[in-house]
């Protein structure tokens, strides 16, 4: 049987991610999805390609710095055309009250060295034409962008491939194999997989993924997240449009139609791969897209979908080791703002893989947080 | 700005053939209909067709599809039928709540219709012949240059060319040349990982040589259609030859000069609607291709959500026509419009009838019978 | 413009109802199509099969006629992606090519 380091469960944006910089950095890679990815369900093909360093809190903030860099140069390094565009980013208000709130966020992003500012008025409606009267000011990032996440995820799978990695569709873990508390391997539908390390990056699957590894995650949930595409229509908007208190989310991708996303709510059910819209959601959603951006106003949408994305109870990913399972790390519970980290995280991980120490920059997203108490069943006191 | 709601009892999609049988045998047993189409006027395919009846001695009638449709047409409207033409079905959610928009933007349309009961009769489509310029204009599939000409009175082009074998190509070159189009021939594509429709020989086509005239229209099995030509529109085709066992020969290609090509490589029901209701969908090829769930009376494993017509497995308007009234009285009794004991008869009798028009009827699918014993066998062990 | 498409006899159906007159334009230019006519069926009577050009720069227009390939759509009264194949023609209509951008940085 070939030896393999580490098997990777989940081919998403994460997964594929962190496949292939193993596999760049030599490392014996196993990738494997349930299905083939990315899938329909997944966060990953309902992801809205958002690539942005702004709005970023906490640990979030330097490892988004540091991936916003690799994203310019990932289309030469992945070999595709994964469509990412630096057109910036405004996210507006239209709430007088606001404006303190907004102008404290902009100076402490920039004090950790983001490129925003603030701008209000003629200046931003000149700077992103288009806007809503409303729009009276928002924080603008020239260096925010997007991409297109099924390509981006499919360019990091397949390039995992051409670097080595093995990848496995209709593949399911089973279980895990383990020498005491140590890891040794990974039951699957297919073959075991021995391994001296497991990755879990399962999206919302995840918990499901580490239930069979005898792993429970509590403050992981599915969510399930709707969005909108429209048909093609000539270019007139390069920033992507954030709505501060209306949850919404609207860029133009380089075909031409415009995608809607912020959150909005869809249904479905996990286990059957199974998605629902919500009218209601969709209604709302396209009001609150023309209130912001009149010009959409009867452009058609051509597509609508739902998929299912994990949620971390506080915000953040989850990016640790598992202190009960050595040899077992979860990357899961983006909480719907994982794609852009995508890059920098699959290099840091590869980075804690090869040398045995998880780099500091990735300390924020440490299990542990969740501990109440002290002592090393950190399961048992998970609030 | 408020949405415009309307009730029914049932909701059909889908004003052709079987659609409006449905609607106005559902509409005789006392239920509310709402029939809803993206044409602008009702009768689907059933619109485009042109058939010879053979009748005593040399007796032929032509049955004109525009005229059988009006008058399915107007018997729903007797009925009491409501038919929203011109209306898009965008989205189902449970309930029903069939959310509608307008095909041409200065029309009014409902926004969303309320019933208890759906019918979702959407029919079938043309497989697309994808052959090097097969998107330029001058390129109809089958059913595009039949409406052309039986419906609008239009020619596709001056000289034409019929691409695909079957039962099909050989009407609409007929109907082609009634529209004073010259079609140089009928004639297979050439094999490819993305073409239907190929020529597949068998053990009596490698006996042909040369061409076999069909009503002074050349059918070739020797040579196929490699790619269409042209600028701005169809202005020629490539062909090539081909040996017995369907491979291309090298060296013989030629040019063909024509105007038009109509593309003919079979049939697939769709279901990208009945899909997004949840209703299950499965893959019988010797039905066209995708297909949902339904059970002998046109019931789908979703309570309230029934089928007729080519979405089912592709037929003739004779034999859609009998599904939709079998599905219409299905519905109504599942509303309680009709009482029990004489819902049973009438859809037993519709069924038997149903049999009998499927063995005699020009099918368009010649193992349709081994597909709908397929079917019943995973209605019978479908999860409940 | 002379309807050079129109079958004036069909040796099934007849000869063609002369049909009421309507006016329309196309991308500025006067058509007269038939009473009954579709966007499509109007345009290819008279020879004008060529309704939009796709992001790639090639030409295209009606294919399939029953409103599921998309590949005839046109822009009405300032309305983008409408269906010709299955939108009569009305009197005073606006009905324009629909041409598409590729790549917004291509441009």
């Amino acid at each position: 049987m070939r030896s393999t380091d580490v098997a990777v469960v989940g081919a998403g944006i994460i997964g594929a991610s962190i496949a292939y910089y193993l596999a760049r950095a030599g490392v014996s890679v196993v990738l494997i999805d349930r299905v083939r990815a990315p899938a329909g369900a997944t966060a990953s093909a309902t992801s809205a390609g958002g690539v942005r360093q702004q709005g970023r809190v906490g640990a979030e903030l330097p490892l988004s710095i540091e991936s916003i860099r690799m994203w310019d140069s990932l289309a030469d390094e992945l070999e595709m055309d994964i469509r990412y565009r630096r057109g910036g980013m405004a996210v507006c208000t239209s709430d007088p009250a606001s404006l303190a709130g907004l102008r404290a966020r902009v100076a402490r992003e920039r004090s950790a060295g983001v490129d925003v500012r603030f701008v209000e008025g003629e200046e931003l409606h000149r700077l992103v034409r288009g806007l809503s009267s409303r729009i009276v000011a928002a924080s603008y990032c020239p260096t925010d962008g997007h991409a297109d996440p099924m390509r981006a995820t499919r360019a990091f799978s397949l390039a995992a491939e051409r670097r080595g990695a093995r990848v496995l569709w209709g593949c399911e873990l089973r279980g895990l194999r383990r020498d005491g508390a140590r890891v040794i391997g990974i039951e699957t539908s297919q073959e075991p997989i021995p391994c001296s390390t497991v990755i879990v990056a399962a999206g919302a699957w995840t918990p499901a993924v580490a239930e069979h590894c005898g792993v429970p995650l509590p403050m992981v949930r599915p969510g399930f997240i709707q969005m909108m595409a429209t048909a093609r229509y000539p270019h007139i908007l390069d920033a992507v449009l954030g709505w501060i208190g209306h949850g919404i989310s609207l860029k133009q991708v380089s075909t031409g139609g415009f995608v809607i996303g912020g959150g909005w709510p869809g249904r479905g059910a996990l286990d059957r791969y199974e998605t629902r819209l919500l009218p209601g959601s969709m209604a709302k959603s396209a009001a609150t897209t023309v209130a912001l951006f009149p010009a959409l106003a009867g452009v058609p949408i051509v597509r609508a979908w739902v998929g299912a994305e994990s949620f971390c109870r506080d915000d953040f990913p989850i990016i640790s080791d598992i202190p009960s399972h050595p040899g077992l790390i979860v990357a899961a519970g983006f909480s719907g703002h994982g794609f852009a980290l995508a890059p920098g995280l699959g290099w840091r991980m590869a980075e804690w893989v090869t040398t045995g120490r998880r780099p500091e920059i990735l300390g924020g997203f440490d299990i542990r947080r969740f501990q109440t108490g002290g002592g090393d069943s950190w399961q048992n006191s998970i609030a | 700005m408020p949405m415009r709601v309307e009730h029914a009892d049932l909701v059909v999609v889908g004003a052709g053939p079987a659609g409006l049988s449905a609607a106005t045998e559902a509409a005789r047993a006392g239920v509310r209909v709402i029939v809803v189409d993206e044409s602008p006027v009702p009768g689907g395919c059933l619109r485009f067709e042109l058939q010879e009846l053979f009748g005593p001695g040399d007796h032929v009638e032509w049955q004109v599809g525009v005229e059988e449709a009006h008058h399915l047409a107007c018997a729903a409207e007797a009925a009491g039928v409501c038919v929203i033409p011109g209306a898009s079905v965008w989205g189902i959610f449970p309930g029903w709540e069939v959310y509608v928009t307008p095909v041409d933007p200065a029309s009014a349309v409902p926004d969303v219709i309320r019933a208890p009961a759906l019918i979702v009769a959407t029919g079938a489509a043309q497989n697309p012949m994808v052959l090097p310029g097969w998107t330029l204009p001058g390129v109809l599939n089958a059913g595009a240059a039949q409406f052309l000409l039986n419906v609008y009175r239009i020619r596709p082009g001056t000289r034409a060319v019929v691409v695909g074998i079957d039962p099909l190509a050989l009407v609409v070159a007929r109907q082609l040349t009634f529209g004073g189009v010259e079609v140089k021939a009928i004639l297979p594509p050439v094999p490819g990982p993305y073409v239907i429709g190929s020529f597949q020989p068998d053990a009596v086509t490698r006996s042909l040589d040369g061409s076999l005239p069909v009503w002074g229209i050349p059918l070739l099995l020797r040579r196929a259609v490699m790619s269409i030509e042209g600028r701005d529109r169809v202005e020629g085709v490539r062909v090539v030859d081909l040996d017995a066992d369907g491979h291309i020969i090298p060296g013989g290609e030629e040019t063909w000069e024509v105007d038009a090509a109509v593309t003919v490589a079979g049939l697939f029901p769709l279901v990208n609607l009945i899909l997004s209701v949840g209703c299950p969908v499965v893959h019988i090829p010797e039905l066209g291709g995708h297909v949902p769930l339904y059970g002998p009376d046109l019931e789908t494993p979703l309570s309230g959500l029934f089928v007729a017509g080519s979405l089912t497995g592709v037929v003739g308007s004779p034999i859609a026509a009998a599904q939709g009234r079998l599905a219409g009285i299905t519905a109504a009794r599942h509303l309680g419009k009709l009482q029990a004991g004489r819902a049973a008869q009438e859809q037993e009798r519709i069924r038997a009838s149903l049999s009998e028009a499927r063995a005699r009827a020009f099918e368009f699918l010649p193992d349709a019978d081994r597909g709908m014993a397929r079917l019943a066998g995973l209605w019978d062990r479908r999860a409940t | 413009m002379a309807e050079q498409h129109r079958v004036a006899y069909h040796p099934v159906l007849g000869a063609t109802p002369d049909g009421q007159p309507i006016s329309f334009t196309f991308d500025g230019r006067d058509i007269h199509g038939r009473k009954g006519d579709t966007i499509a069926s109007a345009l290819w009577a008279l020879g004008l099969t060529v309704l939009g050009q796709g992001a790639g720069g090639d030409p295209r227009g009606l294919y399939c006629g029953i409103g599921h390939c998309f590949s005839c759509r046109v822009t009405v009264d300032g309305v983008r992606g409408v269906r010709a194949c299955l939108v009569l023609i009305r009197p005073g209509m606006r009905v324009e090519r629909c041409v598409e951008d590729g790549d917004a940085n291509a441009r």
